[in-house]
């Protein structure tokens, strides 16, 4: 019998046991689609499953083809090598002057640290991981980095490279981590802007170059103007560099100075939001237990 | 050899699947070619020879692209699953109109590669519950219609003496 279905069966003549798994194929992927519609919690679950069990090969697979991309670089960079030379000249010349004003000003700002007794800013420590896979839908902006919880990797986490801001961690599986890329629909970043440090906030929404929003009242910010992070909230350090201001039609956007559709390695930075450990009579923990009748804790090197 | 001829279009699904989802710094309008690519090259494979690479395998190949790259689970899925339908359809018009020539065949390639953009625009546009961008899709068809010489010959290499044995017991029904 013939019919107008596109059910193959696996032998001629035999049971349509080909269409039933093609069916069954297609249900299950309409329902993952409604689950991850829903943001059901065993879609992240299976999602970071699944992400760690295809990290190991996609590190493969990017160390495999790394040699192609290098060549294709170096194709370009020759390409364009006449035209870089030039620029590399007068930048040099440029810097050459920078340099100078750089060292001075480091001169001064040490003399003025030592006399105004700095308190120095604590090190944050970082591992370097490799982005072994990038977002191909229509749907978020964000990649995946061979590197998660046994690295030592937590949600929140800044992720920087070589030219500045990429993103921060979101999710953090065992091997592996999502990173949400600044020009994600859902990446808000708190910056400061211009040598007069406007605040602001930068917005992602899906396009290369997030916008700012949120610009202080009464400010002014201008193409050109230097974007760093402000630290405000607490999720960022303060004065990572971002990018530069551009003008467009519909205000003020953020030219990254991370490429962040050409990432290979990145920079995680193991920044937590700083807390206060409070060890005074306003300690909320004290306070309880002087409610508790308790005696209050010891402090280092003091007897209870 | 037959180990070889059940092997290999699987395993250049996978390996291609693989890449697609590294990061090539291809823009943002160009975030879809690499997945509709192996799209169209499974299409490629099965419109050739029947269940070329099964259809679990097309189904797993759209997970790991839904997993890499951050969309909705079962997006990439359901593509890559309409990609092996179209194959088995474009393969029964094929043995109905006798007719196989190089344009026909181009002719199959470029409207399944349309129907798997304009699907894969029609899905992302049911998931966000609104009219999401139409370059990426319509770029993605493009340069993916451009890539049908090196596909079809990076398949002909592979397997330059591929037998039709799956038109002859194809059936339709049950």
């Amino acid at each position: 019998m013939h019919d107008d279905s596109f059910l193959l069966t696996g032998r001629e003549g035999g049971r349509p046991r080909f269409g039933v798994l093609m069916g069954v194929l297609l249900l299950v992927s309409a329902g993952l689609m409604v689950l991850s519609r829903l943001e059901h919690s065993y879609v992240r679950v299976l999602r970071g499953h699944l992400t760690d069990a295809l990290a190991p090969a996609l590190s493969m697979t990017a160390a495999a083809v790394a040699p192609l991309k290098t060549l294709a670089g170096r194709l370009g960079q020759q390409l364009d090598a006449a035209e870089d030379h030039e620029r590399l000249k007068r930048e040099l010349q440029e810097l050459e002057s920078w340099k100078r004003r750089a060292g001075e000003l480091e001169r001064r700002f040490g003399d003025l640290a030592h006399a105004s007794r700095l308190v120095p800013e604590p090190v944050v420590p970082f591992v370097t991981a490799r982005v072994v896979a990038m977002s191909t839908g229509t749907f978020t902006y964000s990649a995946i980095v061979a590197a998660g919880r046994s690295h030592g990797l937590k949600a929140g986490f800044p992720v920087v490279n070589a030219d500045g801001l990429v993103g921060r961690i979101v999710d953090a599986g065992e091997a592996s981590a999502r990173l949400l890329l600044a020009t994600d629909q859902a990446s808000r970043i708190p910056v400061q802007v211009g040598a007069s440090s406007v605040r602001a906030i930068m917005a992602g929404d899906g396009r290369g170059m997030p916008r700012l929003q949120h610009v202080g009242q009464g400010t002014e910010i201008k193409a050109g103007d230097a974007v760093v992070t402000s630290g405000v909230g607490g999720l960022f350090p303060r004065g990572l560099r971002v990018g530069e201001v551009i003008a467009s039609g519909e205000g003020p956007r953020v030219r990254l100075h991370a490429n962040t559709d050409a990432l290979d390695y990145v920079i995680v930075m193991f920044f937590e939001t700083p807390t206060l450990d409070l060890t005074d009579a306003a300690s909320p923990a004290r306070a309880r237990r002087e409610l508790a009748g308790k005696p209050p804790l010891a402090k280092p090197g003091e007897q209870p | 050899m037959n180990v070889l001829r059940i092997v290999v279009p699987s395993l250049t699904l996978v390996v291609g699947t693989l890449i697609a989802a590294l990061p090539w710094g291809t823009g943002f309008d160009a975030r879809l070619v690499a997945p509709l690519l192996v799209a169209a090259m499974l299409f490629s494979w099965n419109v050739r020879r029947r269940s070329a690479v099964p259809e679990w395998i097309a189904f797993a190949c759209g997970l790991t692209m839904d997993v890499t790259g951050q969309g909705p689970l079962g997006y990439w899925a359901m593509i890559y699953l309409l990609a092996f339908v179209l194959a088995a359809l474009f393969r029964e018009t094929r043995r109905a109109s006798s007719e196989n020539g190089s344009t026909q065949r181009f002719l199959r390639y470029l409207v399944a590669v349309i129907a798997l953009a304009l699907t894969a625009w029609g899905l992302a546009s049911l998931y966000a519950l609104e009219r999401v961008d139409v370059v990426a899709p319509a770029l993605a068809a493009l340069i993916s219609s451009l890539a049908y010489p090196f596909v079809a010959g990076f398949i002909g290499v592979l397997e330059p003496n591929a037998q039709d044995d799956g038109v002859r017991s194809l059936v339709r029904g049950g």
